[in-house]
């Protein structure tokens, strides 16, 4: 069964859709510095946070979506219009839409405990409103209500390995039949209070932390060619690894059929400074000649976003031939991912 | 291409309000005993829910400092990998091989709540330095990293939050990777704490009940939460044999689906529910007619409980098998609700006993059914469970579970 990449979306501290995708493969300005928030008075660096609160005119009750999910929503829409896919088109009914998250939801969780905690109403001061935005699978879940995707739904919290997870799932689900197409990436929404622990505890986010999402749509070559759709890559393989794992990653590129001589391009996509492993030795061990591009250097440390964000980079302007995309993850998992041209 | 492997259970774990262990668990099933009461952990005066299910004597795993939620997955931890701990002191390769596959609501969520309260009252502006280690490990996957650490587990690690189905979807997503050779075994499941923020939660969107959790019974008026920790040792059949242990169950199949309708009430017809139970079959490979019972969700809510029965009589045209929600017996134990489901369906496969629904009963959601509202009861046969979840989010999952015949 061929999958392919047929739209990518993301949001990010550079802006949204195309206009993100064309700025984070070029060199982008860095963002602002952000010493104190909160009176935490810590000193996080710099922070590429959202520039203006993300708005979509798609769905009507746009205005109740919490702010993390309205990441993955406006992330996703642009991916869908990217796939050719009206919103909402009667083929939605079988898609599904898996996503990951490191942070999750845990600034609406801050926000929901100091609603409850104001000691003048005590615990009846709690918001319905704000106890949706409480869940980490509300992102998932939007997608499937504002873009009728009813198919498989799924939400992984395994840190910041999640969104790259979240997409070796979607790939699993549509080889196992059940979908043929999956919105999948990952969600990030920064909350000061974290950053400060992670600078506290001396792993400040290098080179800057930065929140969004990066969504892509993926699905059988015969789905995207039954519409008439042309994609932007073709999926030679996905599989979970060890970190270092040198022979897990051989017999990756073994089993997709590519010799590590033949690779055009090699993407390491994360990560954040505690994550973060030399690859090279990893990579010269397995005979890769290539010079790893690290893509969140350029586009901020976006954590389970990150891997997402590099697909859907390697995606949109794939090199010449087959492209290795590595993405280390927590507690020793990493995930590599196989691209090629599609046409 | 080859046929993936069968995938067996072959071990189980479980704490909740009941006690500690599987058989706690049983002895409460099988005497139709409720383990909800007042509420002791934390002021409910001001809330109208004021009854859960909760472990009054935790246990002694972990370390100083554990919050509740990681005090009951460690311990259910121990009884799940008790007969596994040889082959792992004495195996590099089987820890390695060893994936630990978590879902959990909130995690441990009970160590913030502190920290909030302090920043948000007294206006403190420096976290303290052991709020540091808090925040850091305030994530849900904090949870599978410590099991792993205590059950020696090297293999791949993944959490899952999806409130309510996070552990039955755990427990797919653990199949999946000993399908796809990532790992040869995978302990999977979930856990929940009880804590003021997801009871205070479920009071502001009028989920829980002011009288008594009543599943199926046309006089509910809302859930109960309790807590707890459920876990499955999942292995592919051959490392079971390898092993020479003999399998409780096999995993035949599971499904995963979204109603795609509303973000906290499902869809009244229990369409994503279908979805997802009409995958589990047809990876199983079977009929409705082979079903002997079906482990419901339950919580006891109006629209939970009628759309379980919407999409089961379209799934069983020919008559739902009997059916019935562990809820008013151990409570809504959330991120743990779809693994301990399938811990007690698997331990009745065993007993050969329906777990009944307590409470309720006089006035059945349909007339006709077979809810258990009789309390436990011995069947002659009782091969193959339908084990089904929803959650906020409209997420549904569905799992199909046969007792190991050989």
């Amino acid at each position: 069964m061929d999958l392919v990449i047929s739209g990518v979306g993301a949001i990010s501290w550079v802006g949204e859709g195309p206009t993100a995708i064309e700025a984070l493969l070029g060199t982008p300005d860095a963002p602002d510095l952000e010493e104190v928030e909160q009176g935490l008075q810590v000193r996080i660096g710099r922070v590429g946070r959202l520039r203006h609160h993300p708005f979509s005119s798609r769905y009507k009750r746009f205005g109740q979506i919490d702010t993390f999910s309205r990441y993955a929503f406006v992330a996703a829409g642009h991916a869908l219009d990217d796939a050719d896919l009206a919103v909402p088109a009667p083929e939605f009914e079988g898609c599904g839409a898996i996503l990951g998250t490191g942070f999750g939801c845990q600034e609406a969780n801050f926000q929901f405990d100091q609603f409850s905690l104001d000691p003048s109403v005590g615990l009846r001061g709690a918001s319905p409103l704000a106890f949706k935005g409480t869940v980490d699978n509300a992102p998932a879940g939007w997608l499937s209500v504002a873009y009728h995707l009813r198919g498989v739904n799924a939400t992984f919290t395994s840190g910041f390995g999640a969104g790259a997870e979240a997409v070796v799932a979607a790939i699993t689900a549509i080889r196992a039949g059940r979908t043929d197409r999956v919105v999948t990436g990952g969600v990030e929404r920064l909350m000061s209070l974290q950053l400060s622990a992670l600078c506290r505890a001396g792993f400040p986010p290098q080179p800057f932390a930065a929140e969004g999402s990066a969504v892509v749509v993926l699905e059988t070559a015969e789905a995207a060619a039954a519409r008439g759709h042309a994609p932007r890559a073709k999926l030679l393989g996905a599989a979970r690894l060890r970190a270092l794992d040198a022979g897990a990653l051989a017999r990756f590129l073994d089993r997709s059929g590519v010799a590590p001589a033949d690779l055009a391009a090699v993407r390491v996509a994360t990560g954040p400074a505690f994550q973060r492993e030399p690859t090279a030795p990893l990579f010269a061990e397995v005979g890769i000649p290539s010079e790893a591009t690290v893509d969140s250097d350029r586009t901020g440390e976006m954590y389970a976003a990150q891997a997402p964000l590099s697909l859907a980079l390697l995606a949109a302007a794939p090199p010449d031939g087959p492209a290795l995309l590595y993405a280390a993850g927590e507690d020793g998992d990493a995930f590599a991912f196989l691209l090629a041209p599609a046409r | 291409m080859s046929e993936p492997p069968r995938i067996v259970i072959s071990a189980l774990g479980l704490v909740a309000a009941s006690g500690i262990g599987v058989d706690a668990a049983w002895a409460a099933v099988a005497g139709g005993r409720t383990c909800v009461g007042p509420i002791q952990s934390f002021d409910v005066t001001v809330l109208p829910g004021k009854t859960g299910a909760e472990l009054h004597e935790l246990p002694d795993a972990g370390r100083p400092g554990d919050e509740r939620s990681i005090r009951m997955l460690l311990a259910a931890g121990d009884e799940v990998t008790a007969d596994l701990r040889p082959l792992l002191s004495d195996a590099p390769d089987a820890r390695e091989r060893l994936a630990v596959v978590l879902g959990t609501s909130q995690g441990a969520l009970l160590n913030m709540a502190p920290i909030h309260r302090r920043l948000y009252q007294q206006g403190e502006d420096r976290l303290a330095d052991g709020e540091v280690e808090s925040l850091r490990t305030y994530r849900p996957g904090y949870g599978t990293r410590r099991l792993a650490e205590a059950i020696g587990a090297e293999g791949p690690r993944s959490t899952v939050g999806m409130v309510c189905v996070s552990s039955a979807m755990a427990t797919m997503h653990g199949a999946d990777m000993l399908r796809a050779g990532a790992a040869d075994r995978a302990v999977v499941g979930g856990f929940e704490g009880f804590s003021p923020f997801i009871h205070t939660g479920f009071n502001c969107i009028g989920a829980l009940t002011r009288t008594l959790c009543r599943p199926f019974d046309k006089r509910r008026d809302g859930t109960v939460l309790g807590e707890g920790a459920a876990l499955m040792l999942l292995e592919t059949e051959q490392a079971a044999a390898e092993r020479g242990a003999t399998p409780l169950a096999v995993l035949e199949g599971g499904g995963f689906a979204a109603d795609g309708v509303h973000l906290t009430a499902p869809d009244r017809e229990g369409k994503g529910l279908q979805r997802a139970i009409d995958q589990a079959l047809a990876e199983s490979g079977a009929a409705p007619a082979e079903f002997d019972y079906v482990s419901a969700h339950g919580t006891g809510t109006a629209y939970n409980d009628s759309m379980e029965c919407r999409a089961l009589e379209r799934v069983f045209t020919d008559g739902v098998p009997p059916m019935s929600s562990l809820k008013s017996i151990f409570g809504h134990t959330l991120g743990a609700a779809g693994a301990l489901d399938a811990v007690v369906s698997i331990r009745a496969m065993h007993e050969r006993v329906l777990p009944p629904t307590v409470n309720g009963g006089e006035e059945p959601e349909e007339d006709g059914w077979d809810f258990v509202h009789d309390g436990a009861r011995p069947v002659a046969r009782l091969d193959r469970v339908l084990s089904t979840n929803a959650a906020m989010a409209g997420n549904n999952t569905a799992l199909v579970l046969r007792r190991w015949e050989g």
